[in-house]
């Protein structure tokens, strides 16, 4: 048989791979579809975020709600010493309370 | 002069040069075969990290609309602490706010397992009716009206396996050493594994029990969540609280997407990791193709020009062999990264996500592809690397076939 027929049955092999892989995604989608309610129903009952994915601390399991110093709580100086820690980046803290104010002192003479 | 002769048509040339690629790399098949598997290793480790962080932002952002609208928790010394019930009234006051709930929840450490539950509390009749009675597998002491209200409790698939292990997988008993008496839970139900990936690790009871768990004082609560039917408002709203209670932070919905829309993306530390060690793997695979060709292949083009081959025919066979490889390597990568996450679950990859959890979803993900990052990873591969191996190829090709053939 000639190398570019063994090619070819490589390349059909590769074909039906794919088209398994398509109709698997398919099927998974459809299903996911048809569930997606009881996910929703779920999140409108218990209105807690994230995912279930790492329980190891409070602030990988509800990520969203993490204050800043939760994962650096043990001592001055610490580090997040949790390995599911590296997979995350840090959430949004553009509301976190700001009572320290960097700049100029303000003029305390001045009415 | 007569015209030269040319083997067939377009398509049998094709054939024919094909034919001789591939009996060049069968020639040198341990490097070709080592060069293959590298190559598909590094693709299904780019198409793997896509599709895990693809599909937990889709679970993520499934139900991201049916969030609160504001979460307000109170901050004392950069920490989370209780909340009052005062705050509750004076929030419901402000113009726009449709409800105000507090909350109960928290969590338990079950030391024997070393798992770390969350406990979450409210009422639990609302779980019997509607759409929210099938989300639960209901056992049958559901129908044990005897059993106090506060004393029962639905649980996560997680929670379920966990105590199946230690013989409790009907009753529950909360203790803590500083407690004068256990508190005994009637499980009642356990969430369907469809909510597996949010509820995993869920105790729900009534919000009396989850309050004596979690040692809640009366009056105090762990956050309150905002109800703002006006999307425009909620900003504002978010404002208002933090100006009136500096104390206080809000999260509101808005934020809480974008922090799943960041959560896995390039800049956090798993995926730049696995990105920058891909591209570094890829580039030095590339620059030992731009690099030059070996004596042997010098030598074997040499011969090629001497018999009458045209540069035109031996980039084309460089080509090939490059292209075949190549496109190979990168279908095969991401057919097996597909059936490594969606059909194995990522067995070694999700390790990572769990970290030190002894509590963890089975990671039965839904496929999230986008055609266009495939379409990517395929043209940012195969492209350099077959383009890679003409330009050496060019220039043993175009220099003079004695030279060639003396000096290798």
């Amino acid at each position: 048989m000639r190398h570019s027929s063994k090619l070819g049955i490589t390349l059909l092999a590769l074909l039906l791979l794919v088209l398994v892989a398509a109709v698997d995604y398919q099927h998974k989608r459809r299903e996911y579809v048809e569930n997606i309610w009881m996910r929703k129903s779920f999140q409108r009952a218990v209105g807690l975020t994230d995912l279930s994915i790492t329980t190891a601390a409070r602030y990988l399991r509800h990520y969203s709600l993490g204050d800043m110093a939760t994962p650096f709580q043990d001592y001055p100086a610490s580090l997040d010493h949790f390995p599911a820690g590296f997979v995350y980046s840090p959430p949004d803290f553009s509301e976190f309370p700001k009572p320290v104010k960097f700049g100029p002192l303000p003029n305390l003479t001045s009415n | 002069m007569d015209k030269p002769t040319t083997s067939g048509n377009w398509l049998e040339r094709q054939r024919n040069i094909v034919d001789y690629s591939l009996q060049g790399l069968f020639r040198r098949r341990t490097k070709n075969s080592l060069i293959l598997v590298m190559y598909v290793l590094l693709i299904f480790v780019v198409s793997s990290v896509l599709f895990i962080t693809g599909s937990l932002t889709v679970e993520l952002f499934s139900t991201a609309e049916e969030l609160p609208d504001i979460t307000v928790q109170k901050m004392i010394g950069g920490r989370q602490v209780t909340i009052q019930e005062y705050y509750f009234k004076a929030i419901s006051e402000i113009p726009g706010v449709e409800d105000v709930e507090p909350r109960v929840w928290g969590y338990f450490y079950l030391e024997e397992l070393q798992a770390n539950f969350t406990i979450y509390g409210m009422d639990l009749t609302l779980l019997e009716e509607g759409d929210y009675e099938r989300i639960v597998n209901w056992n049958a002491a559901r129908k044990n009206l005897e059993m106090q209200p506060e004393f029962r409790m639905i649980i996560g698939e997680g929670v379920s396996r966990l105590l199946k292990e230690i013989q409790m997988e009907d009753a529950f008993l909360f203790f803590q050493p500083n407690w004068d008496a256990a508190i005994p839970f009637e499980i009642i139900g356990t969430f369907k594994s469809e909510t597996q990936l949010q509820s995993n690790d869920l105790m729900v009871m009534q919000t009396e029990g989850a309050r004596k768990v979690l040692e809640l004082k009366e009056g105090d609560f762990t956050d309150l969540v905002v109800y703002v039917p006006n999307p425009e408002e909620t900003e504002m709203i978010a404002l208002k609280i933090r100006r009136y209670y500096p104390e206080l932070r809000t999260v509101t919905r808005a934020q809480i997407e974008s922090t799943y829309t960041s959560a896995f993306n390039w800049k956090g530390g798993f995926v730049l990791s696995s990105m920058l060690v891909v591209i570094f793997a890829f580039l030095v695979l590339i620059w030992d193709k731009a690099s030059g060709l070996s004596p042997a292949e010098k030598k074997e083009i040499g011969i090629m020009k001497a018999i009458g081959w045209d540069t035109e025919m031996i980039l084309a066979v460089k080509f090939w062999e490059s292209f075949i490889i190549s496109i190979i390597a990168a279908v095969l990568g991401i057919v097996l990264s597909y059936f490594y996450i969606y059909w194995l679950h990522a067995p070694g990859l999700k390790e990572i996500f769990i970290g030190w959890s002894t509590l963890y979803p089975s990671f039965e993900l839904v496929p999230d592809i986008d055609i266009k990052f495939l379409l990517l990873i395929v043209t940012v591969t195969v492209i350099p690397y077959s383009a890679m191996a003409v330009f050496p190829s060019w220039k043993a090709a175009i220099t003079d076939t004695d030279y060639i053939l003396r000096n290798n």
